[in-house]
């Protein structure tokens, strides 16, 4: 199971989070979680870098979290996006987007 | 969002961090449950699966930011906690910074508000003094018609205020007492801008006869002498018998508070002394806004040589000078005292970090495994470093905080010791804010200076060694004992060259002492006896009644010898005459060269026990009527009469009127004797040579005497009953200032004797300082070659030898210091060749005693660790690891 697990590209993370808590106000397990199932298992976010990453987003105010009860009727901290936060998003999604055309290219060049 | 304390925002903070976390474990708790594990199995995966949890909130931390003062908090708590483990180094590490900081608080203090700090007047660069130049470049005070012209003329000044020294008699008050002032002249306070707490100053043509009975007095004379009375302004006082209205009061904090005077009056100038000869007035000009120094200087020459031209006789070559207050308000002694006793207190504190350094270092090691297994345990350099340095900031601002306490304490000793008014009146010396600031930079450069060395240090451990037991290793730091050794070379040089310098100081102040005075000081006393002009209309009458004062005195039991004299020993020269000898080439009074002219009764020489060379004294005979008879002093025999014997010469001196500030026309002088030089000045100036002359107040009376008395006891004794003689002659009479001669000779060595003091009691600190330094490394060296002495001893060494071994390794340090202390020792006393008196720079028993302190105290700080050396045991020393 742990050779399965894909090291993140540097930075990587911080547009998965984006992505993710664009789709609504969720806590961060749910966070984990999706990643998981979403990736079907294929990136697993280790706690210790997602809480960091996390706190990190919402001090750059990317994100915004506010405590609610959660689904177990605890407190838990639901993250957002802020406006910037939506924004910083598009801007990684497209730099990703040219990234990995560019890394797709490259690597056909190679098989062929 | 809700205001709160940062200390509360943070916990709410690591509450909610603390809850994040843990909800996440719970519900990878119940996801592994519904997964069909155990509660014990799912908790333990969860925790497993999620890792440290500490190691995560600290990450998290980090994170969100703002957390560098929760670092920092928290680098001050460890730093407090490993200060107070080692009380010894830290008591020892403050004191050292707290006195260095301290003495350089206290004496920055002075130089900041004596010389760095503009004057507290507003626009102080337009103020300037005025003064009038002779023919020989000679400064001179102003004559009355001069500064009328040069007040009507002048196109670049605002104003040009006159002012001259007026002290007056105050009755009508339970103690007739003898107030210091000045007459001045009507805007003299606007060029200051000084302002009044009560009433106003002069105004436009108060200072003309009949308006001029007005008078200004100090917040302190009217709280002392008039109970703060709040109905002052208005009241009517009596200045030497004559009543004048209080029109101001000054502003308590003016810097004319603290000067000489107490009193100011309207400087009018009465007909009888309007005179291009008699030079009485000092004064200051205000510039235009707009007109510059060069500008006036140009317009004041053009007026002087007018002046010249018309006046030949009083005015042929003489000149006019400007110069701005803020260039000379400050002696050249005390702006160099001050930056002697600076320099002087900023090497105390370069040893003191020296020393701290040092003793960082010795504990940097003994600490080595402490950090060696933090920085293994995964904190960066950076964070060690930090560490360390938040140490010793924290001990260099304790430090600072003390040191404040030793400022505030050294500036009242300081300004306890100083002459009265030695300090200018603009100097408002105190414990500001900027000293506060000085301070505080200070402390955060010292803690720099002394921590980041052995920061840099401690924080590169060799990781291995350190861990192990070991660490005290034959071999091991070697560099670092080059550095600590570099040390105290550093501290034992600076050490001996303040040495050196306060050395030459205490030689030089000890021949001052020695200095010949030309009189005898024991049990003499002298007063102020001050008669106004007015209150007898001839000379005769003064003298009547200043004689039965002196009988009154002269018959009092324990009283020997009672004179009068126009200037006490050591007061300055008093009256100053132009003169010329009889028979040689007539020059007009301009040119003519100056004596001192002391009016004195034929007692004087006899009470202060001044010495005779040639001739006669005065004597009772020279008076009214008969040959007019001088005794000169050695200096004017030696300059004018080189050659010849001066005895039966005479000198041509313009008549002093009684009562009158004119002159009278020549008279000629019979000189029936030559005395030794007096002292004049006092002992702090260094070569002086003053010709002078002495009158009898018969043939040359005046109204400001001053009684001297010499008693067969010591004179304290004698002044109640002095006090009590002369006012039963007149209950009204002012005794002012009575005072011992040898307390007016220790304070004209005031500037002398500060410097001194101050100097040697910082070369101590600097020496102690050396000292323990030195221990400190001898100790620790021994400590360190523990092994090596082991076998040394196992071979045979005796424990003389092992003495010996360590000894010469503490001489040889001190004596690097030593010379390149002493070197630059040599350098320095270039700028304090000024200061010494009969003392060369390259004074060889300064020196001479400088190198035996030293290795005095090399032996001392040495033989303790030498000891311990010679008596280590080689079958324990070689089982030491």
């Amino acid at each position: 199971m742990e050779s399965e697990k894909s090291d993140l590209l540097q930075g990587t993370l911080d547009m998965l989070i984006l992505k993710v808590v664009a789709l609504g106000p969720i806590h961060g397990y749910a966070i984990s979680k999706r990643i998981q199932q979403v990736s079907k298992d294929a990136l697993q976010i280790q706690q210790g870098s997602l809480y960091p990453a996390l706190h990190r987003l919402e001090k750059r105010k990317l994100l915004c979290a506010e405590w609610r009860e959660a689904e177990s009727g605890r407190e838990a901290k639901f993250y957002s996006l802020t406006a910037a936060g939506r924004k910083q998003l598009g801007v990684e999604e497209s730099d990703w987007e040219r990234l990995s055309e560019a890394i797709r290219l490259v690597m056909r060049v190679d098989q062929a | 969002m809700r205001w709160q304390l940062p200390i509360f925002r943070r916990q709410e903070q690591e509450r909610r961090l603390d809850s994040e976390l843990r909800l996440h474990i719970e519900q990878q708790v119940s996801n592994n449950l519904l997964s069909g594990m155990t509660q014990e199995e799912a908790r333990r995966n969860a925790m497993i699966e999620f890792g440290g949890l500490d190691q995560i909130k600290e990450e998290c931390r980090d994170a969100s930011g703002g957390l560098w003062l929760d670092t920092l908090l928290q680098d001050i708590r460890f730093g407090l906690r490993t200060l107070f483990k080692s009380p010894g180094f830290t008591i020892t590490a403050l004191a050292t910074i707290g006195v260095g900081i301290g003495a350089n608080a206290a004496i920055f203090s002075f130089v900041d508000n004596v010389i760095l700090k503009p004057l507290p007047y507003p626009d102080p660069d337009g103020i300037q003094y005025l003064y009038e130049v002779k023919p020989d470049h000679s400064w001179c005070n102003i004559s009355t018609l001069n500064f009328l012209d040069w007040q009507k003329e002048n196109g670049a000044f605002s104003y040009v205020a006159g002012n001259m020294w007026a002290p007056a008699t105050l009755t009508g008050v339970e103690q007739p007492v003898l107030l210091q002032g000045q007459k001045v002249s009507a805007h003299f306070f606007d060029i200051f801008g000084v302002k009044t707490a009560l009433g106003r100053t002069f105004v436009e043509g108060e200072d003309q006869l009949g308006r001029d009975h007005v008078a200004v007095i100090t917040n302190s004379l009217w709280m002392s002498q008039f109970a703060s009375d709040p109905g002052i302004i208005g009241r009517s006082i009596t200045l030497d018998g004559e009543s004048y209205t209080v029109i101001g009061v000054l502003a308590q904090g003016s810097p004319f508070e603290r000067s000489y005077y107490q009193v100011w009056r309207p400087l009018s100038i009465a007909p009888e002394n309007l005179s291009r000869d008699l030079h009485t007035l000092m004064a200051f000009g205000r510039l235009k806004p707009g007109v510059t120094l060069q500008q006036a200087r140009t317009q004041m020459n053009a007026i002087a040589i007018s002046i010249a031209r018309d006046f030949p006789k009083s005015n042929k070559g003489w000149g006019i000078g400007i110069l701005p207050l803020t260039s000379g308000y400050v002696g050249g002694d005390t702006t160099q005292s001050l930056y002697v006793l600076m320099a002087a207190v900023g090497m105390v504190l370069l040893i003191a970090c020296a020393n701290l350094a040092n003793i960082t270092l010795a504990r940097g090691i003994v600490r080595e495994r402490e950090v060696a297994v933090r920085a293994a345990l995964g904190a960066s350099r950076l964070r060690l470093v930090r560490q360390l340095l938040t140490e010793s900031l924290l001990l260099s601002f304790c430090g600072g905080a003390l040191g404040l306490l030793f400022a505030y304490g050294g500036i009242a000793a300081i300004k306890a010791a100083i002459p009265p008014y030695w300090l200018p009146a603009e100097a408002n010396v105190e414990m500001d804010g900027r000293v506060l600031l000085f301070t505080i930079g200070l402390a955060a450069l010292t803690g720099l200076v002394f921590g980041l060395i052995p920061a840099m240090r401690a924080s590169r451990p060799d990781l291995t060694n350190s861990i192990r037991q070991g660490g005290f290793g034959a071999s091991m730091g070697r560099s670092r004992n080059m550095l600590r050794a570099s040390l105290v070379i550093i501290e034992v040089g600076l050490a001996s060259a303040l040495l050196c310098c306060s050395g030459l100081l205490i030689r030089s102040f000890l021949k001052l002492q020695r200095v010949e005075l030309g009189f005898d000081p024991t049990n003499v006393v002298a007063a102020g006896l001050p008669v106004s002009d007015k209150r007898f209309p001839t000379g005769e009458r003064l003298n009547l009644y200043l004689h039965q004062i002196l009988d009154r005195v002269g018959a009092l039991p324990g009283v020997q010898d009672v004179a009068l004299t126009s200037s006490v020993p050591l007061g300055g020269p008093g009256w100053g005459m132009p003169f010329q000898i009889v028979g040689s080439k007539a020059i007009d009074v301009a040119n003519r060269p100056w004596c001192f002219v002391k009016m004195v009764s034929p007692s004087y020489f006899r009470t202060i026990g001044m010495r005779l060379v040639k001739g006669r004294s005065l004597n009772d005979r020279d008076v009214k009527g008969a040959q007019m008879a001088v005794v000169i002093n050695q200096s004017l025999a030696k300059k004018f009469f080189p050659n010849d014997d001066p005895i039966g010469k005479q000198l041509s001196i313009q008549e002093i009127r009684y009562a009158s500030n004119l002159f009278g026309p020549d008279v000629s002088w019979q000189v029936v004797g030559v005395a030794a030089d007096e002292r004049i000045q006092g002992l702090s100036d260094r070569n002086e040579s003053m010709p002078g002359i002495y009158v009898t107040d018969d043939q040359c009376p005046q109204g400001m005497h001053s009684l001297v008395v010499r008693g067969s006891m010591a004179a304290s004794l004698l002044q109640r009953s002095i006090a009590n003689a002369v006012h039963e002659v007149d209950k009204d009479q002012v005794l002012d200032g009575m005072r011992a001669l040898e307390e007016s000779k220790s304070e004209s060595l005031g500037s002398d004797r500060l410097r001194t003091s101050v100097l040697s009691i910082f070369s101590a600190v600097a020496l102690l300082l050396s000292a323990i330094g030195l221990y400190g490394v001898i100790s620790y060296s021994v400590v360190q070659r523990t092994r090596e002495i082991g076998i040394r001893t196992a071979l045979g060494a005796t424990s003389r030898n092992i003495l010996g071994l360590v000894l010469r390794n503490g001489i040889a340090l001190t004596g690097i210091g030593l010379l390149m202390g002493v070197l630059s020792a040599l350098g320095i006393a270039q700028f304090l060749s000024y200061m010494l008196f009969n003392v060369e720079k390259y004074d060889p028993i300064t020196m001479g005693a400088v190198v035996g302190i030293l290795m005095v105290m090399a032996f001392l700080a040495c033989i303790i660790p030498a000891r311990r050396a010679a008596r280590i045991n080689s079958i324990v020393a070689l089982r030491y690891e």
